[in-house]
């Protein structure tokens, strides 16, 4: 029974790889995206994962897997990229610019200076984030995506946040935490 | 004063949100696998035809082919040996029933006119 299942899971799996993209572009693209910086370099390495999924949709077992398959493929494709290239963080965290005039929350500008801020970040602390705020993951998930225990994640989402609130808070000035505290 | 930190998290949400891949992402993926298969076939006919381009790899493969045909002919050599043999020995087996046979009725014969 549990065979016969499996065959039709494996089956429907190879049948729809052009609706697997057409379901998870947005999901890969974007992990790669908010990780790398860089739309062109983003979309070869999502490219990629799709290209490697083709060949192994065989093997893999369920929408679950699949979906499971993809986040952790583009984290440890795009951390290896960047390891490769040498691209990690132009700007270190402490010396990011800090913009000349105060913003507000919701503001477009706050959301890229915290994409920057987050881009600044080292590429573990950095993948954790986006996983987590990008694909609402919890802790145990992302420790499972990326291999690592789930305190090693803990520590890492404490300490970026932890980062990212000073830098935060520090460059776009009291505005921001008057109306976040509202 | 410090900044909550849902209002933080809230802030990381909306800045990482889903980003729309560039138009005809999903066309270039299919493409690429397409590509891949073409290319994968011809690797496999290329990796054969590389395989016995080596020299030394025709001659093992012409002293294969030697010894496959030698093998054949030796094994039907062996077939038709026994076959003879066999062939043979039921001849002699039918000459030696004949014989006694004949020796049978020549003593039948001499006895009956003695008699």
């Amino acid at each position: 029974m549990a065979d016969t299942l499996r065959a039709e899971a494996l089956v429907a799996c190879s049948m729809d790889f052009e609706e697997l993209v057409r379901e998870h572009q947005a999901m890969v693209f974007s992990l790669a995206y908010h990780f790398l910086q860089d739309r062109a370099t983003a979309e070869e390495v999502a490219q990629d994962v799709f290209v490697q999924l083709h060949s192994r949709l065989g093997r893999l077992e369920s929408p679950e897997h699949v979906k499971f398959w993809l986040r952790r493929t583009i984290s440890h494709r795009s951390i290896d990229y960047l390891r490769r290239r040498k691209l990690r963080a132009e700007t270190a965290l402490e010396d990011a610019p800090e913009p000349v005039t105060p913003v507000a929350a919701g503001d477009p500008m706050l959301s890229r200076r915290l994409r920057q801020l987050v881009a600044s970040l080292p590429e573990r602390a950095r993948m954790i984030v986006v996983l987590r705020y990008q694909e609402d993951m919890e802790l145990a998930e992302i420790a499972k995506t990326m291999a690592i225990p789930v305190n090693t994640v803990r520590s890492h989402l404490h300490r970026s946040l932890a980062l990212l609130r000073e830098k935060v808070q520090r460059t776009l000035g009291s505005g921001i935490v008057a109306q976040g505290t509202k | 004063m410090r900044m909550p930190d849902e209002h933080l998290e809230n802030e990381l949400r909306h800045a990482l949100r889903l980003e729309a891949p560039p138009p005809g992402f999903a066309e270039r993926v299919f493409e690429r696998v397409a590509r891949e298969r073409t290319r994968s076939a011809e690797r496999g006919w290329k990796n054969w035809r590389r395989f016995f381009a080596t020299p030394a790899l025709r001659w093992v493969a012409a002293g294969a082919l030697c010894l496959v045909a030698v093998g054949a002919y030796e094994v039907r050599e062996r077939e038709q040996r026994l076959a003879g043999e066999e062939a043979k020995r039921k001849v002699m087996l039918a000459l030696r029933i004949t014989s006694a046979k004949m020796q049978h009725a020549e003593n039948r014969a001499v006895n009956g006119r003695d008699e």
